[in-house]
């Protein structure tokens, strides 16, 4: 064999050397990496809602299922211990608020809640189940609560030239149509109270208090974070640092590191922006008018229970 | 040992190389060393991925299958270019002349240890390196289907880069098809 023949020969084994060389290191660095302990920080921001439809340049709000995915990655990556979850939120629906409160007391690596300026109503609904709460001073929490809301498009519905009839079956079939009576507002109520009980007894359970203690704090007042300590609704006062803190030492790390998951990449930017771009072409092009009768087909002003501060 | 010759050849001589090649065309030899290369390239790329949950065996048989197909399509497209600007050669040939000049891959591996061992420069170093192996392979590509189809150099250029804006149109109306078909976030 020539030399220069020997020279591909080497040359051909060289690089199976390095992939082999380079696979043992990469075994070794994902072995390290799950000896890190790292502590994730994951932002949930704005209201709780079932899917953030429409288009918005707003953070969207925190869904079901942007929490799962969150939650899915902490739990898979096994270089991640504990999750801290800094909530800003005034809440928002119900049944998204239960969902996503489910998958907190679900999840199975330690996780404490870092409550920003606002975690209340549903925001507090979804932090109650978690390991620990931190919470600023000056943090507004609380307001432990259900709120019912209607609205009545009559006059709307006239002023446009609208007629409808209805024909029902059932009493109270048409009681989103009209002002309800008495006794359909005590049903409402009643709702209200069911969903009220429900919030009072995750508090309870994910607080370790005792529920008729937990339906005293529960008027739906807001607390600032210094008086949610003394009332037992927060742990600690803090931000991030000490939820970190607070996160390791429920998790048991000695060497706690800070870590967020990487920003998407550019191309996954592009990405989220061009799939939202019929709707953002869609709601510059269609007029206002054409638009609220679109949302008003779909329901959008029905009636609404929610764990949320305050419905607009 | 023909085959040394040759793969010696598309780094010292290629233009020579390919013409040899393109006339023989070792079809057989051609295919065994891209899908050798492939495998090499695809597990080096796809190593950072060991810690996630994905089989890296699923996944360098995944990239095997779809590299194997586009390789395929490529020649394809790229010899219906050739002929268009009035090429004389083969698809074998320029499928074997096409393998052939993936070759520099080799050095992909060796560049990432190095990379590697560089500390923290070395992503600078690795990416150097994937970037000159890049440029190199396009240059043997235009080379090859130069000496494959008997094309002027300004014409195998252009039938290169004509095949490159056919597959990104391509990739941009698939692309925006997807989106528009994606169910709301």
């Amino acid at each position: 064999m020539s030399g220069k023949r020997i020279l591909v020969v080497v040359l051909i084994g060289l690089a199976v050397l390095s992939a082999i060389l380079l696979t043992i290191t990469s075994t070794q660095e994902g072995k390290r990496l799950s000896e890190l302990e790292r502590v994730v920080v994951i932002y949930l921001q704005g209201p709780i809602m079932e899917s953030a439809g429409g288009f918005s340049f707003s953070s969207g709000g925190i869904t079901p299922r942007r929490v799962a995915r969150q939650l899915e990655r902490a739990a898979k990556d096994k270089s991640i211990k504990a999750v801290v979850l800094r909530i800003d939120s005034p809440g928002g629906s119900v049944a998204a608020s239960q969902e996503i409160a489910a998958m907190i007391r679900n999840f199975e690596k330690p996780l404490v809640v870092s409550m920003a300026d606002m975690a209340a109503s549903g925001g507090y609904y979804i932090s109650a189940p978690a390991d620990g709460i931190v919470a600023h001073p000056g943090t507004m929490t609380g307001s432990i609560g259900v709120i019912f809301s209607m609205v009545y498009l009559d006059g709307f519905y006239e002023k446009l030239g609208i007629e409808t009839e209805i024909i029902k079956s059932g009493k109270h079939k048409d009681m989103f149509s009209r002002k309800l009576t008495p006794e359909e507002r005590r049903l409402i109520q009643e709702i209200s109270d069911g969903a009220y009980e429900q919030f009072v007894s995750e508090v309870a359970q994910g607080r370790g208090l005792d529920e008729d203690y937990v339906r005293e704090l529960a008027t739906g007042q807001l607390y600032l974070g210094s008086h949610a300590l003394e009332l037992g609704l927060v742990d600690r006062l803090g931000g991030i640092e000490e939820s970190i803190e607070l996160a390791a030492e429920i998790a048991g790390l000695k060497n706690p590191v800070k870590y967020e998951f990487p920003e998407p990449s550019f191309f996954q930017q592009l990405t989220q922006l061009s799939s939202a771009l019929p709707l953002l072409i869609k709601e510059l092009t269609v007029s206002p008018e054409m638009l609220l009768l679109e949302r008003m087909e779909q329901g959008r002003f029905g009636p609404q229970l929610r764990y949320q501060l305050a419905v607009p | 040992m023909k085959l040394l010759d040759w793969l010696l050849g598309v780094i010292i001589n290629p233009g020579q190389t390919f013409r040899e090649i393109a006339r023989e065309k070792p079809v057989g030899w051609a295919f065994l060393l891209y899908v050798g290369l492939t495998t090499l390239t695809s597990w080096v790329s796809g190593i950072d991925l060991l810690e996630l949950d994905i089989s890296p065996w699923q996944l360098l048989m995944f990239s095997l299958i779809v590299y194997i197909i586009m390789f395929f399509v490529l020649t394809g497209l790229l010899n219906l270019i050739a002929k268009v600007f009035r090429g004389t050669g083969s698809y074998w040939g320029l499928f074997s002349t096409l393998a052939f000049a993936n070759f520099p891959g080799i050095f992909l591996p060796v560049g990432r240890l190095l990379g590697q061992v560089a500390g923290q420069a070395g992503n600078l170093l690795s990416g150097i390196i994937s970037f000159a192996v890049f440029i190199w392979v396009v240059v043997l590509d235009i080379l090859a289907l130069r000496e494959s189809h008997g094309l002027s150099a300004g014409k195998s250029f252009l039938a290169y880069f004509l095949v490159g804006l056919i597959l990104l149109a391509f990739l941009l109306i698939t692309l925006v098809a997807g989106l528009l078909s994606m169910p709301e976030l």
